[in-house]
């Protein structure tokens, strides 16, 4: 045999072959060990790459957002301004012609017994003659600022900014004086049309826009209340003008996380018990980002989806004499399930101290909400989600028995893939453009399911928070 | 535990499922990588390097019944980045490295048990030992050696020559102490 093996290649090579085959080395322990150590690292990386991608993703998404539509609104608002520098203006005095077509008002007195009546409406624009001054004699067609006045008994008079004060207030308080010989008149209700181009506007299909209460002296209102009822004309006319069914935001939202906790009866552990977890467990700061579209069903209702990742955080502080041992690894009970702790070092955690940890659940959630408008700036919104956990881990730190501190991130048993939790929140929407709004939304989000399949307590995880972002209506 | 469901596991990241993986296959790699490498050192090196690949990999596995194969691969392609890291160093000690050894361990083939042969293979010059493994033990062919050490097929044969030639020397080396005994 040997002879050929030295002679003979093919000898050799099967000789050896043989030989490995079936040849194994059984490993020394601490090979896996170290092993098993950078595969945790390597998760704990992943995992912290993933909440970075996402943070990223999320910002990314919010910028490009509030820049795309920042370039729509410069764009649209280049060409309004195009378009009113275009269109023609009416004088007063003048009488409409097809190509003209103005924007129909009428006065509206409504008296203390809540009988209505129309004063004037413009039929006639000849009739205004006189009452304005060279400065009153252009009207800008699509700036809806009305100003209100009741001139004389022959129609309408409309208003330029450009009107002098002076001039305004004596024209106003002419109207008042109208208005006391009227002798029951108390409220103002201005009227506009949605539309002043269509041929619904010369039909009078008026809508009342903004009301203005006046005393029954027929005091002036004061600069304030005429600057507020511009304010209104001008928000009811843009809504009223608005026609965009259709709105996407973004936001973020900073919040604070809680749980509920109920007994787990299928997971009976006298120790861990609510009482244990109740004086352990800490509210934890934590975030919710994404982005929501929704549609406007009427002037009341709407309807939100969307898809947002939030976080629900705690911190957990317990004595380390919970920490169990068997003859691999410790073991901890949280609120949220039990974790299986990888220790580092030979030394186990020393009873005595501390094992202090922050628990952290990341979801995707995709919502299903409903809208209602309570006032012209708020909203009461709530709904569902419907969430998916990302990723899920428990952060600790605790002192072995050589006085080093210990820490790894670990990995809660039991916990469920698939939630279910509610949103509930009032909305405050402040307009900055004709299309852009600021949504403050300050909400709370609370899961309707335990979290956990495995813990001998129930864990409905809630977080308060602010929501805070920009709506874009097209 | 089958080894689909196994496999499914480690995917997810579940260490027990690791574990058994492990338990399973480490001692056939440790053995792959202890012919590869130069020292144990080494081969616990490439052992370990090549652990973490497998489970990073896993998702990339198209058939669970070439797992083993599938792993051999990576254990090997491990070594070769080894070797690839090292490569100047080796260039220089590789002259030296057979008049060395031949002086030393006189009385290596004494057992001939397969933890001696691995030594004698460990101690083979760097190239010589890749290409005698991946062409006798493994199975490759000169044209994959070659692709996958950078060298030429020519230089693959002879490599592989001078490894049997090697070889054969310490075996009759052996064969003389046994007679002398």
């Amino acid at each position: 045999m040997e002879d050929n093996i030295l002679h003979n290649n093919n000898e050799l090579d099967s000789f050896l072959k043989e030989k490995y085959k079936n040849h194994v080395t059984p490993p020394d322990p601490e090979l896996w060990e170290g092993i098993k150590m950078c595969l945790y690292q390597n998760n704990m990386n992943r995992n912290m790459r993933q909440v970075q991608s996402l943070k990223i993703a999320s910002i990314s998404l919010g910028v490009a957002l509030v820049a795309t539509l920042a370039y729509f609104e410069f764009k649209i608002n280049n060409l309004k301004k195009q378009e009113q520098k275009n269109k023609p203006v009416l004088s007063l005095g003048e009488q409409t012609n097809s190509n003209q077509k103005i924007t129909p008002i009428e006065l509206k007195i409504t008296s203390n017994q809540g009988e209505n009546k129309i004063l004037k409406k413009n039929s006639n624009y000849n009739n205004l003659q006189g009452i304005g001054n060279s400065h009153t004699q252009k009207i800008n067609l699509k700036n809806n600022i009305i100003e209100v006045g009741q001139p004389e008994n022959e129609g309408l008079l409309i208003l330029p900014d450009s009107v002098d004060k002076r001039e305004r207030k004596s024209l106003f308080s002419e109207n008042i004086n109208n208005i006391e010989n009227q002798d029951t008149e108390k409220l103002i209700t201005i009227l506009l049309t949605e539309n002043p181009d269509t041929e619904v506007a010369n039909n009078h299909t008026f809508k009342p826009l903004a009301q203005i209460n006046v005393g029954s002296k027929g005091q002036l209102p004061n600069n304030q209340e005429i600057d507020n009822l511009k304010s209104d004309i001008s928000e009811n006319v843009q809504e009223k003008h608005e026609q965009n069914r259709y709105f996407v935001e973004g936001f973020f939202s900073p919040e604070i996380s809680y749980r509920i906790l109920s007994l787990n009866p299928d997971i009976e552990q006298p120790i861990y018990n609510k009482a244990y977890f109740g004086t352990r467990d800490k509210a934890n700061f934590t975030f919710s980002a994404g982005i929501k579209a929704g549609y406007l069903i009427n002037g009341k209702w709407a309807v939100k989806t969307g898809i947002f990742f939030s976080q629900y955080a705690q911190r957990f502080k317990t004595e380390a004499v919970h920490v169990l041992y068997n003859n691999e690894n410790g073991y901890i009970y949280t609120s949220t399930g039990l974790a299986k702790l990888s220790i580092t070092s030979s030394d186990t955690i020393a009873p005595e101290t501390f094992f202090n940890s922050s628990l952290r659940f990341n979801y995707l959630n995709f919502p299903l909400m409903v809208d209602y408008k309570i006032s012209h700036n708020y909203t009461i919104s709530c709904g569902l989600n419907f969430s998916y956990i990302l990723w899920q881990g428990l952060n600790w730190q605790a002192e072995n028995y050589d006085g080093d501190s210990e820490s790894n991130y670990d990995e809660i048993e039991g916990i469920k893939t698939r939630s279910i939790s509610m949103l509930i929140g009032v909305s405050y929407e402040r307009p900055i453009t004709q299309n852009i709004k600021l949504v403050i939304n300050p909400s709370l989000i609370t899961h309707l399911t335990s979290i956990s399949k495995t813990s001998p307590v129930k864990a409905f995880p809630y977080s308060w928070g602010l929501q805070t972002g920009f709506r874009y209506y097209f | 535990m089958k080894t689909k469901v196994l496999i499914k596991k480690c995917i997810r990241g579940d260490t027990k499922a690791q574990k058994e993986l492990y338990d399973t296959f480490a001692p056939k790699m440790l053995s792959i990588c202890n012919r590869y490498a130069k020292s144990t050192f080494d081969a616990k090196d490439i052992f370990q390097e090549g652990f973490l690949k497998v489970f990073e990999n896993l998702k990339k596995l198209k058939d669970e019944n070439a797992l083993e194969w599938w792993m051999k691969k990576i254990f090997v392609n491990e070594a070769l980045k080894l070797y690839n890291k090292n490569k100047i160093t080796i260039l220089i000690d590789n002259a030296k490295s057979i008049r060395h050894h031949q002086s030393d361990d006189f009385n290596v083939f004494s057992k001939m048990g397969t933890d001696e042969i691995t030594v004698i293979i460990q101690r083979l010059p760097d190239k010589m030992r890749l290409v005698f493994n991946m062409y006798v033990i493994e199975g490759f062919r000169h044209h994959e050696i070659a692709q996958l050490l950078d060298i030429s097929v020519g230089t693959s044969k002879s490599n592989l020559h001078d490894a049997r030639r090697t070889l054969q020397n310490e075996i009759e080396k052996f064969k003389k102490i046994r007679l002398l005994k």
